[in-house]
């Protein structure tokens, strides 16, 4: 017996001391808790994290913290933030031993942090910022706000990574980042007195295409996947909705993101698919109400990040792809979901999912008093929408087809599933508020986008006839008119939406179309002068006007604005079918540009697939200016051809005029060229 | 019970911040009660309840309740204490108790954590509200204002529904390591 106590004895390893566990403590602690940064203490020296040994010991026992809610082994994620369970255990065991300092001179070094203030990604190539700082109470509830950062951008960019900063690191929780190229934000934001304004993003305000855009204390900063660079406009707002939560006293922050930029554009276009649902209407009470949904993929694609999202009744997220052979693989799972946490999780290797694969994802909810996290005390029913106080189930998936060509089938397919599932909500919530305009609007824009032209307008003149205020439904009524070919209408509702809002652009850009098409070349002209000051940056404008300006023969001006649509927007057929047709025809030899006519041309030929009759006689009179003869008439004939095959007469009948110059081996000039 | 807790004044050593060794019963004498509020100057969860401090302050302070701002960290020094108390507007007396002594014997175990004393009774030591449930879990507004119930209760001379609570922040014993 003796002999075996003092074996067991001998076994007995050494009490474990800081020493044995800073480097963990540093890697995954500190890089949040120092000074300066988000985290709200420091754990940096022994004596920091023994003042909080019992915190410790309790929050990473139950894997509060570090902050990381996906599960281990559904889901293999970059920047995992979960301590592995040796390192675990190494934690609580120097907490049990007494959490004791060790032999100081033991203490491996620390190694060095970038500084709290610097960026993670370097030097930005753009810095914005809130244009005010906004302060935080001392006291009460979460605070929920939207910033508009305007966006200095001389043209368009491809954009790699952004880095979000918070500025007073310790009040913001999370962030969601979306941009916005109409001027809704703004238009809120100017209507609140403070900066910013009350509530979540309009839907104006969006992920740029196929982009998961957000920002959780502790989250690294991450360039885009090679190859998926997006594209950011000149004019847009970044738009930033925070979540920030009072610290006790005022607290003002004034919240940067940085930009970084390629020149390389992108190969492959992600997108975001969302999986849930929108008519989400959780009775008081119920324990577990599921949102359930599944998609099946129409083309090979990989998954390269996911991001779920709800608010406070969530309480289980799981989801997963089964592939067609029936082998299944997890995406994510959540099992006590923390709104407060939520993170974009990226893949470290794409997930690759074959056609026929279904990607399925279940949220359960608790609506009950027992889920200390429900915003309603006692329980109340709970429906869809964006404030905290409703619910919401979705879930984000940048998806990205595996070969280019399929890129658009999938697009298309995602596109439709989403509309399908926005309409239904947004009848929904008519259904149940008739007398909001608003809801009328939103419903009647989702017609639009259906091409339903006569149920929008039927929704725009209900909104109408409980507000006949509001200039963007009698601009997005002409809208829907002109597209049914009523044009006297369309033209009087756009008429009524500049007498509201003088300053509308658009409204101005639509109006100066229908005049131009009732014959009213002068009054149209006015009113495209007059979109393009409001809004250098429209580039449809700045086409209408271009166009109108060449059609008028003064070639000079039109150059300059089919130029300006071009810096806005560099594949626009229109505009270098444009230029290339007055390079090409204009009677001026000083600015006839053969070669240029040609280069644009055949770009804008390959943009709309031979397939556009402007297009195809700005072609052919390039190629005729530069002598280039047998292609002219080669081009002009398939015109025609396409031209006749549409019923488009007159069209056909012009095209035959020039062929009979081009066979004669004479180009095309416009005498009333200026 | 707690309540019963008859306490010997004379062993205890807490300091206000010109670092003089006061007996803070004796300061209150007259009071009808006087309530400790333990807190640290870098704890967040006692530093979010700082407004919720300050309004039960201005309800019942003038209603006769003496209140004491407690520091139980021997780190917090008064130089910090001064400064923590202007940033967060804090109006209370800030008292040190660097050994815990009042802190055991409020039997209080983390920041925030509030005890009243009546006479020399403990009469209520826990929470100021049910707003943390556990640490990482949260409501979004209280429930239940169990500081502000058991002063009211107090002031009206009936007995406290909850005379001890479990409260949820940092906890004190580390402040001794």
């Amino acid at each position: 017996m003796i002999a075996l106590i003092a074996a067991a004895a001998l076994t007995v390893e050494a009490r474990v001391s800081f020493n044995d566990i800073a480097p963990i403590v540093w890697r995954r602690c500190t890089t949040c808790h120092r000074p300066g940064a988000i985290g709200p203490f420091s754990l940096a020296t022994y004596e920091d994290v023994k003042r909080r040994a019992t915190q410790i010991k309790i929050v990473t026992a139950r894997r509060i913290m570090p902050p990381w809610k996906p599960e281990p082994g559904k889901g293999d994620f970059e920047s995992e933030r979960r301590l592995t369970d040796s390192e675990l255990e190494q934690i609580q065991r120097w907490i049990a031993d007494g959490a004791i300092e060790g032999d100081s001179k033991d203490l491996p070094p620390m190694p060095a942090q970038p500084a709290a203030e610097a960026w993670q990604l370097g030097t930005p190539d753009l810095v914005v910022r809130m244009p005010e700082a906004y302060t935080v109470a001392a006291g009460g509830t979460d605070v929920f706000r939207t910033f508009v950062l305007p966006i200095a951008l001389p043209r368009a960019r491809f954009v790699r990574a952004l880095e979000f900063r918070p500025g007073t690191a310790r009040v913001v929780h999370h962030a969601n980042i979306g941009v916005d190229r109409t001027r809704s934000s703004r238009q809120l934001d100017l209507k609140d007195p403070e900066p910013g304004y009350v509530g979540g993003m309009v839907p104006d305000a969006r992920y740029p295409e196929g982009q998961l855009l957000g920002w959780t204390p502790g989250q690294a900063a991450h360039p885009v996947p090679p190859g998926t660079a997006w594209r950011l406009e000149p004019g847009s707002d970044l738009v930033v909705q925070l979540h920030m939560q009072p610290t006790g006293k005022p607290e003002t922050l004034q919240v940067s993101v940085g930009f970084y930029f390629t020149d390389e554009a992108p190969s492959r276009t992600p997108l975001g698919l969302r999986l849930g649902s929108e008519t989400i209407d959780i009775p008081p009470g119920a324990r577990d109400y599921v949102v359930a949904d599944r998609y099946v993929l129409p083309v090979d694609a990989d998954v390269l990040a996911v991001q779920p999202h709800a608010h406070n009744l969530a309480r289980r997220m799981e989801a997963g792809a089964t592939l067609p052979d029936g082998t299944t693989r997890w995406l994510i799972a959540i099992d006590d979901w923390d709104f407060r946490w939520q993170d974009v999780y990226r893949y470290k290797n794409p997930v690759a999912l074959p056609k026929g694969t279904a990607i399925a994802m279940r949220y359960t909810y608790d609506n009950s008093d027992g889920n200390a996290r429900n915003p309603h005390h006692p329980p109340a029913r709970v429906v869809w929408g964006q404030n905290t106080s409703d619910e919401m189930g979705d879930l984000w998936i940048q998806i990205v087809a595996r070969s280019a060509g399929d890129a658009a089938v999938l697009a298309d397919d995602i596109r439709r599933k989403s509309h399908a599932e926005d309409l239904a909500a947004y009848v929904k919530l008519l259904r149940e508020d008739p007398g909001n305009p608003l809801r009328h609007d939103a419903v009647g824009n989702l017609y639009l986008e259906d091409a339903r032209y006569d149920d929008a307008i039927a929704e725009y003149r209900a909104s109408l006839s409980l507000n006949a205020d509001s200039a963007p439904t009698h601009y997005n009524l002409g809208f829907a008119l002109s597209m049914r070919g009523r044009r006297d209408e369309a033209r009087g509702a756009f008429e009524q939406a500049l007498r509201l809002d003088p300053e509308y652009a658009q409204a101005h850009n639509n109006l100066g179309a229908m005049l131009q098409l009732a014959g009213r070349a002068g009054e149209a002209l006015d009113h495209f002068r007059r979109a393009v000051a409001l809004r250098p940056d429209n580039v449809d404008a700045q086409i209408n006007l271009a166009q109108l300006l060449s059609a008028q023969g003064r070639a000079r001006e039109a150059l300059d604005h089919f130029e300006a649509a071009l810096t806005l927007r560099g594949d626009s057929a229109q505009a270098l079918a444009g230029i290339a047709w007055i390079r090409a025809t204009v009677a001026d030899p000083s600015l006839r540009n053969s070669e240029q006519a040609v280069t644009f041309a055949e770009r804008a030929a390959a943009a709309t697939g031979r397939r556009d009759l402007s297009v195809l006689d700005a072609l052919a009179a390039a190629y005729a200016s530069a002598g280039r003869f047998d292609d002219a008439v080669a081009i002009v004939e398939s015109g025609i051809n396409l031209a006749t095959a549409g019923g488009l007469d007159a069209a056909a009948a012009e095209l035959r005029q020039r062929l009979i110059l081009y066979q004669r081996r004479q180009p095309y000039r416009q005498s009333n060229f200026l | 019970m707690h309540w019963f807790t008859v306490l010997a004044f004379s062993s205890l050593t807490v300091f206000d911040l010109d670092n003089r060794a006061i007996d803070p019963f004796k300061a209150a004498a007259g009071a009808r009660a006087t309530v400790f509020l333990f807190t640290a100057t870098d704890c967040p969860i006692s530093n979010r309840y700082a407004p919720e401090v300050q309004r039960v302050y201005r309800a019942f302070a003038p209603k006769g309740v003496r209140f004491f701002l407690v520091y139980p960290n021997p780190a917090d020094t008064p130089d910090a204490i001064r400064v923590h108390a202007k940033s967060f507007g804090y109006a209370a007396d800030a008292l040190r108790d660097p050994k815990q002594e009042l802190a055991k014997l409020a039997s209080a175990t983390v920041t925030p954590e509030a005890a009243i004393f009546t006479g020399q009774r403990l009469v209520y030591h826990g929470r100021i509200d049910d707003r943390f449930v556990d640490l990482g879990l949260e409501r979004p507004a209280p429930t239940v204002h169990d500081l502000a119930d058991a002063l009211t209760a107090v002031v009206a001379g009936v007995p406290i529904a909850h005379p001890a609570t479990q409260a949820v922040g940092c906890f004190i014993a580390d402040f001794a390591r």
